[in-house]
């Protein structure tokens, strides 16, 4: 693409209001499917952007003076879609390790909420996620991304290991499946408004 | 307030909060720092409709060669540069302009020198710290940037040379198309905190807009907003 003002959402094109942006947050365990699903809906190729962060050593053993620092980057993966010619959603995939939070915060700032996305095999992977979203208020469903098309377990027994309430939605996806990762959005986004309203009573 | 999940007593973090450290002297690269990588999901058609989004990574891929216009940013410098022979293949008309050349972005690492903060303690200084001299040793904006604000380049920003800084100069060509901070900081290879510094200081000189996301409540979207991305989402 040659010419910026070919697209829709060229700063030069005479819109008539602003674009604006909207960011859902998509968590879980490594190798859950994360990028997958991100990629599945993206009108880009995932990008990558990464944090740098110093975390302060964990060794009880290091009485001095000076903290030992250990220097991380932390990756973050995102897609981008275009939802109309000015609103942009973006989908923001990122690695549910407790000692990620500081980004986090950033993440969940003006969020409509998460998606953490599950491997039934490795339930206890999602607890990290799960906690922070619940800590936040964010809003968030459970969707459980079927490997080889199999459920290692019932949805009940699902809900009953992550102890999440009835009304938190607990879907089935395919993260490879633009239908299903748009569905799964569509569960979230709905959820949110709901909790949303429920509240404001 | 019930967010809907019933107390259990496990909790798995700690008391510690990260962010502080990031928002202190945290946010200094390390030795051990890697460059993004951009995921190489193969999405053959998707990358060829939308060339623009590409990293810089495949600038210098093999056996793609580089066609003139391939990147929004070639358009932008033939613009604000160009005569009538500047579109012309390898030739921009503009010498000592190479930060607009499509071989490469400069690694964060070779990025001009600049003095070391003063305040920064001994081993702090040297490479580790090479991304931040970009931003004068600053890690936060006066502007405080959600990661998914956009930005596009400003009136002011179209004009020829009215960006002097070559990372400057790369965020205008960029944000001719709107682009979030998280794109900017992605396309450019930089950490998400320097490219908020580099991002708000452009918006202080008036050479990029920021549309923070409007429509929303306390820390939350409004249900209006939600509303809209609902049947955006229908629609896709
Ligand atoms: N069969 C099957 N494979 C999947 C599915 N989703 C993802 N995969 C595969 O699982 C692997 C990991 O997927 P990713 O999307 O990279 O997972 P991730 O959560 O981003 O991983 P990290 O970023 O490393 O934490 C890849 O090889 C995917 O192709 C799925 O729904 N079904
Ligand atoms: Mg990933």
């Amino acid at each position: 693409m040659g010419s910026a003002g070919s697209s829709p959402l060229s700063a030069r094109g005479a819109s008539s209001q602003p674009t604006t942006s909207a960011k859902i947050v998509v968590a879980g365990g490594f190798g859950v499917g994360k990028t997958t699903l991100v990629g599945s809906v993206s009108e880009i190729v995932p990008l990558t952007t990464e944090a740098v962060m110093t975390e302060a050593s964990v060794d009880v053993d290091d009485l001095s003076s000076t903290p030992n620092k250990v220097t991380t980057t932390v990756a973050m993966d995102f897609g981008r879609v275009s939802l109309d010619s000015d609103l942009i959603l973006y989908l923001f995939g990122t690695p549910g390790q407790h000692r990620f939070w500081f980004m986090w915060d950033d993440l969940v700032r003006g969020a409509i909420g998460a998606i953490v996305l599950v491997d039934t095999r490795r339930l206890a992977d999602a607890f990290a996620s799960i906690d922070f979203f619940e800590d936040r208020g964010l809003p968030y469903v459970i969707a459980l991304n079927c490997f080889d098309r199999v459920l290692h377990h019932r949805i009940d027994d699902v809900r009953e290991a992550l102890t999440v309430e009835p009304s938190v939605p607990i879907v089935t996806t395919d993260a490879r499946d633009r239908d299903s990762t748009k569905e799964t959005l569509i569960t979230l986004v709905e959820h949110a408004m709901n909790q949303r309203m429920s509240r404001a009573v | 307030m019930s967010t809907g999940r019933r107390p259990t007593g496990r909790r798995t973090e700690d008391d510690f909060s990260y962010r502080d450290l990031f928002d202190s002297d945290a946010a200094f690269g390390g030795p051990d720092t890697e460059l993004p990588r951009e995921q190489q999901v193969d999405e053959p058609e998707r990358r060829l409709a939308d060339m623009s989004e590409r990293g810089w990574d495949d600038l210098s891929e093999p056996g793609l060669g580089e066609p003139p216009n391939r990147f929004d940013i070639d358009g932008f410098r033939a613009r604000l540069f160009g005569g009538p022979s500047a579109t012309l293949y390898g030739d921009p008309g503009i010498p000592a302009q190479s930060d607009w050349d499509s071989k490469e972005i400069p690694a964060v690492a070779e990025l001009e020198p600049e003095p070391e903060p003063a305040e920064l303690a001994p081993h702090e200084t040297g490479s580790m710290v090479r991304p931040y001299t970009k931003t004068g040793g600053r890690t936060r904006s006066d502007y405080d940037l959600a990661i998914e604000a956009l930005v596009s380049t400003s009136d002011r920003g179209r004009v020829p040379d009215a960006a002097v800084r070559p990372e400057h100069r790369s965020i205008c060509g960029l944000c001719l198309d709107t682009r979030s901070v998280a794109e900017v900081a992605a396309h450019l290879r930089l950490p998400l905190g320097v490219a908020r510094v580099l991002i708000g200081d452009m918006a202080g000189m008036g050479l990029v807009s920021i549309h923070q996301s409007g429509m929303v409540v306390g820390d939350r979207p409004s249900i209006e907003f939600m509303e809209r991305v609902l049947s955006g989402l229908r629609r896709l």
